[in-house]
């Protein structure tokens, strides 16, 4: 079936048509909200709270085809995660220092596999992980970061920085292990 | 340069878009998430599952009161249909055995007796005037009330042989009959005159007067003054104002 059908059946309220656009995200949208939190559990209740408002929302959306449908509802989850972070008060905690302009390593990250660079970004402390995920993968600036997590840019700034050591550092040991994997 | 680091960006970037499923992790069940979304959403799967623990519930509940509902009312209604059944039921019982009674050989000797007391004394008070005739139909009405008739002894018989009803039947049967009250004969030529006009003085007295103030000032409302003329008199102060009605 057609996805512009599927939202219209949606808007409706037929449940086929949702579950069947549910099917259809659920999986991807998961991945991207464990991006930001941490716990299992806590991402499938913000999938779940993200779905909910995206149905509730869908009469007002208009469909302009599907990588317009995936973005909006990827924005609703990435939102949903953030305002549960906000709630842990997880952003409180993190300091205002001096921020310095580190290249990420890309060529690394390229060599490894999707799985890998997932398991490196969640290993990364919610503040250089929340802040690498807006920077990096969703493009944002660091205004807009500050903006929705309710910090200064500086520290939008200095976290971004501090994972991109992080994570060099984190490769570096990959590296290392992979080199010794090798010469076993 | 650019152009390659951008390539190289996108294309760590899209490794991540593109993963489908959590590295070390299985996917939790899309069907589970989606009922509990669907009941999220008010749809019928959960509501179903809800309304039938509720009207588990509601059904053990109302077993459990029925019983009790049932026994309550019935009691209730049993023990109110019983009395007044009962009560009926003695009333007339007790109606239709005082009238058997009076007709018993016992009570009817005591009856012809008592006529026979009754028309001696008629005899020996012939030569007296209307009252001695007014004597002997009070004592006749007296032996003929159905109470003094009817022996104490048989009554409590009756109450006892009567097990649903501890009712006070004699209390109820006085009840139920009505009482007779005598009342004082007289003459028409006893009432006297009709009442004639009271004289002035009599009316004036019986007519109210009183007396209010306004600011500090007295007003007197005094029908004898008006005796003669009809309208309203107020006295203030000094002067007396004259009102006609």
């Amino acid at each position: 079936m057609d996805t512009s059908e599927l939202i219209k059946e949606a808007k409706q309220g037929s449940a086929a048509a949702q579950k069947y656009l549910f099917d259809l995200m659920a999986d991807k949208l998961l991945i991207v909200c464990r991006r930001y939190v941490k716990r299992p559990e806590d991402a499938e209740e913000i999938m779940l709270d993200g779905f909910y408002k995206f149905f509730k929302n869908l009469s007002s959306f208009t469909y302009q085809g599907e990588a317009a449908l995936f973005v909006w509802i990827k924005k609703i989850m990435i939102n949903e995660c953030l305002m549960f972070l906000r709630r842990k008060n997880v952003f409180s905690i993190v300091s205002d220092s001096d921020a310095e302009d580190i290249p990420l390593e890309e060529e690394a990250l390229n060599n490894l596999s999707a799985a890998e660079i997932f398991n490196l970004i969640i290993q990364l402390p919610v503040g250089y992980r929340t802040v690498f995920n807006l920077y990096e993968i969703e493009g944002m600036g660091h205004k807009e970061i500050a903006g929705l997590l309710g910090i200064s840019e500086g520290t939008s700034k200095s976290q971004l920085s501090k994972s991109k050591i992080l994570l060099q550092k984190m490769l570096l040991q990959k590296g290392i292990k992979y080199v010794k994997r090798k010469t076993k | 340069m650019s152009n390659g680091k951008q390539n190289n960006y996108e294309n760590w970037k899209s490794k991540l878009d593109n993963l489908d499923s959590l590295p070390g992790e299985n996917m939790p069940d899309k069907n589970e998430e989606w009922e509990k979304l669907y009941a999220r959403l008010g749809g019928k799967k959960r509501s179903k599952k809800a309304v039938f623990y509720w009207a588990a519930a509601a059904c053990i509940l109302f077993a459990l009161m029925i019983p009790s509902l049932y026994f309550k009312n019935n009691n209730h209604q049993l023990s109110n249909t019983q009395m007044k059944k009962n009560n009926i039921e003695s009333d007339n019982y007790r109606i239709k055995n005082s009238s058997n009674k009076i007709i018993d050989k016992k009570d009817s000797a005591l009856i012809s007796r008592s006529a026979l007391s009754a028309n001696d004394q008629i005899k020996t008070e012939m030569t007296s005037p209307k009252k001695i005739k007014k004597n002997i139909y009070e004592k006749q009405m007296n032996l003929l009330r159905l109470p003094d008739t009817i022996s104490t002894k048989n009554l409590l018989a009756e109450t006892k042989s009567n097990s649903l009803s501890p009712i006070d039947t004699f209390s109820s049967l006085a009840t139920s009959i009505p009482t007779k009250k005598k009342l004082k004969v007289v003459h028409i030529n006893e009432l006297g005159d009709p009442v004639e006009a009271l004289p002035d003085i009599v009316r004036n007295t019986d007519k109210h007067s009183f007396q209010f103030k306004i600011a500090s000032q007295g007003i007197y409302i005094n029908p004898t003054i008006a005796s003669n003329t009809p309208g309203v008199y107020y006295a203030i102060g000094h002067s007396l104002i004259v009102s006609s009605r």
